[in-house]
């Protein structure tokens, strides 16, 4: 069953707000206008996004930062407690938390996410994440499986977790990785429905679970929008269900293309933190999720939004971006900012007027 | 290096402090099937959370439950994982604090310290964690979850609690080897809210339990059977604290009404004519291998489980149950948790007539 929230509403393009549970956001720079992940903060941006029409707001789930001088990421707040408190203080937006499956029990795991969706009335969804970086992974004291393993964990993880969402319960479960007894948990999620599932898989393995067991998948753009088309294609025929397709992005946005390529450099080229991006690139490498060759050529890529496409420019410019990844296939971004409490409201101002314009977005905000 | 104290409603001037106790679960502690019986819908969570912070209680206990005790309601069935509904009161609050219960076995450390430390930046510095060692075997089952033989949850507890305590106060990426735990290069931030922890509390009632708590915690939490020699067992409790300021504190459930008589009817129609007898029988089976209450002491007072799942009764009009406050004060207990059958219907006689005996009494201001 599709619950009514911003999620499902009729815009054709849907916009989140990335990242801003974590120090920094996506930015690997030194600039001192750069994102504090305060509570409060957390709070006004949500809650501004909100207000503007955003239909969702998606957290990261980091457990250690980058290290460099900035350790960007290094202060994050958990993403489900988070994603609670943030349904708790809006009425519209739709929250997901990130879980790195092997990191929590799926049954501890469903019953937090439906006190979240509770709380919000439904408007929870779950990012679930079956990979990491070795770093954090270390830390936790896992063992780390083989790369395509992963998703076979994951793929028992989701099964516990919609069972005991949907039922029948109560159940047993003997699996390779779960041996789970007289399994039940109440309440069910909120109003007869489950929490939207997404996951942002870029691998093989990756896509193919996220065809066949999520409701939205998202995906890194690596390369033109020709291709683009194609792989969102590719993905929605695998799937072979109405799966949505969204794209992670970093926008900086000024009134002309020169301001915005001028902001970008000074925050990347001249105040970027170089030491962050080493450290990255070497976990990356580790993790085998994007592959080595491209990684250094996207190293701006990497400093101004940690990998995420870049959408630089004037309103036109960036609207006009939106307009090609629609025509693409995509069905929206989550999209981070230097500062999303300062830069936030210039482009609620001017892109989203745009991109109505352009038939992408209603002009004022549409609740289901 | 440990960290300071906090102060916040837990550390006020009150002598008897009070909370609520298991908002968060079906039927709260009562084995019921009064109609009035507690619905924990979010809605109904967050107003006895408002209603609570706005008399000046000084706190919220959930209880972290996994399955009910069956019968007729399955009392406690229906749950909210306690850090993520903490998280979200302390939202949708100012001043109380509200606690999350952890069953350790359940949760990484590195995981739960930062959930905890997202609650307690939501609750700027309100929130405050109750860590369980065992549980209920069914329970620890249904994660599949090996319910370690009962001393040596302790072993494991001190791990965890080291660990968690560690994230929470290091600068510096650390290692940690133990029995249980092998991490490498831990470090997590943000840190606690303000520079301080949040407050631990544990309920243990073992021996090895109350030793863990009086090594670890800031407020014990204890099961008051019979309350003839509580003064004698709340000053050893407190002499295996060694010096450390500790609070103890009791859960109970209250039944407050304009009389003795109508408390006792009252009492007498949720316990007799509309208990969950059953489900007492199941509650009781469950525990027999728990080893943290005593289960034939409780089995005698079977009511008392169909009234409040084995806490403490205050029953009877205002004054008297500011009177039974006042002697378990006096007695040298710092507070109690308590049940209501209904929170948000029995809230408003509580603070209009049992509050204003207790500040006459001395035990609040």
């Amino acid at each position: 069953m599709i619950r009514n929230t911003r999620m499902s509403n009729a815009n054709r393009y849907k916009l989140g707000l990335f990242g801003f549970n974590c120090s920094s956001g996506l930015a690997m720079t030194k600039v001192p206008e750069r994102w504090d992940a305060s509570w409060e903060n957390c709070i006004a941006a949500a809650r501004l996004a909100e207000a503007v029409g955003f239909e969702f707001a998606l957290p990261v789930a980091r457990w250690q930062g980058y290290g460099g001088e900035t350790d960007s990421e290094g202060s994050a707040f958990e993403t489900l407690a988070w994603a609670t408190g943030i349904l708790g203080a809006t009425e519209q937006l739709v929250a997901f938390g990130t879980l790195h499956v092997p990191l929590i029990h799926p049954i501890f795991a469903a019953k937090v996410c439906v006190t979240a969706d509770h709380i919000g009335q439904g408007r929870f969804g779950l990012n679930v994440v079956s990979g990491w970086n070795a770093g954090e992974f270390e830390m936790f004291g896992l063992p780390l499986r083989e790369h395509d393993e992963r998703y076979a964990f994951t793929e028992e993880w989701v099964a516990i977790l919609k069972q005991l969402w949907e039922g029948p319960t109560p159940f047993d479960f003997k699996g390779r990785y779960f041996d789970l007894k007289g399994v039940r948990g109440d309440p069910k999620p909120w109003g007869g429905s489950r929490p939207l599932l997404m996951s942002a898989g870029s691998s093989k393995a990756g896509r193919a679970f996220a065809v066949k067991h999520v409701d939205c998948l998202f995906m890194t753009i690596v390369v033109d929008f020709d291709r683009l088309g194609a792989e969102v294609a590719a993905m929605r025929a695998a799937a072979g269900r109405t799966i949505g397709v969204y794209a992670s992005g970093h926008v900086v946005c000024r009134p002309s293309q020169k301001e915005a390529q001028d902001y970008h450099h000074y925050f990347v080229h001249e105040m970027g933190d170089w030491a962050a991006f080493e450290a990255t690139v070497k976990g990356r490498e580790q993790q085998h999720s994007t592959p080595k060759e491209q990684l250094r050529p996207l190293a701006a890529r990497l400093m101004g939004g940690l990998g995420t496409f870049p959408i630089i420019g004037s309103p036109d410019h960036v609207a006009g971006l939106f307009k090609r990844m629609h025509d693409a296939g995509l069905e929206g971004s989550a999209i981070g900012f230097v500062n999303y409490l300062d830069e936030l409201p210039y482009f609620a101002a001017e892109v989203l007027p745009r991109m109505a314009r352009l038939g992408l977005r209603a002009p004022a905000p549409v609740a289901a | 290096m440990t960290a300071p104290r906090r102060h916040n409603r837990m550390t006020n001037a009150n002598r008897f402090k009070l909370g609520l106790f298991a908002t968060n679960c079906s039927g709260g502690l009562c084995l019921t099937k009064a109609p009035e019986r507690w619905d924990p819908s979010w809605a109904n969570n967050r107003k006895a959370a408002q209603m609570a912070d706005a008399a000046g209680l000084e706190f919220l206990l959930p209880i972290a439950r996994w399955k009910g005790y069956g019968g007729e309601t399955d009392t406690e069935g229906a749950s909210f994982e306690t850090l993520n509904w903490a998280s979200a009161i302390l939202a949708a609050t100012e001043n109380i604090v509200a606690f999350g219960t952890v069953h350790v076995p359940m949760i990484h450390p590195i995981f739960a310290a930062k959930q905890i430390v997202t609650a307690d930046h939501v609750g700027e510095g309100r929130f405050g964690l109750n860590v369980v060692s065992g549980g209920n075997a069914p329970e620890f089952r249904m994660f599949g979850v090996e319910l370690l033989e009962h001393d040596a949850r302790y072993v494991f507890s001190e791990e965890w609690l080291q660990i968690a305590k560690q994230v929470w106060e290091s600068d510096q990426p650390f290692d940690f080897k133990g029995k249980f735990f092998d991490l490498k290069g831990v470090i997590s931030k943000p840190k606690p809210w303000g520079g301080s922890r949040p407050l631990l509390m544990s309920a243990g009632s073992s021996k090895a339990g109350r030793a863990f708590a009086s090594r670890h915690a800031d407020c014990l939490f204890m099961a008051i059977i019979k309350d003839d020699n509580l003064a004698a067992e709340l000053k050893s409790l407190r002499a295996e604290a060694g010096g450390r300021d500790v609070g103890v504190y009791a859960s109970g459930h209250m039944v407050c009404r304009a009389t003795q008589k109508e408390a006792e009817e009252y009492y007498h129609y949720v316990v007799y004519e509309m208990g969950d007898w059953a489900g007492a029988e199941q509650l009781l089976e469950v525990r027999v291998n728990q080893q943290s209450l005593p289960v034939e002491e409780l089995k005698k007072v079977k009511e008392r489980v169909v009234s409040g799942t084995g806490t403490f009764p205050v029953i009877g009009s205002a004054d008297q149950c500011a009177q039974t406050f006042k002697r378990l004060c006096d007695a040298g207990l710092d507070g109690m948790a308590l049940g209501l059958v209904n929170y948000i219907d029995e809230l408003p006689f509580i603070q209009a007539e049992l509050l204003p005996r207790m500040r006459r009494l001395g035990l609040r201001a």
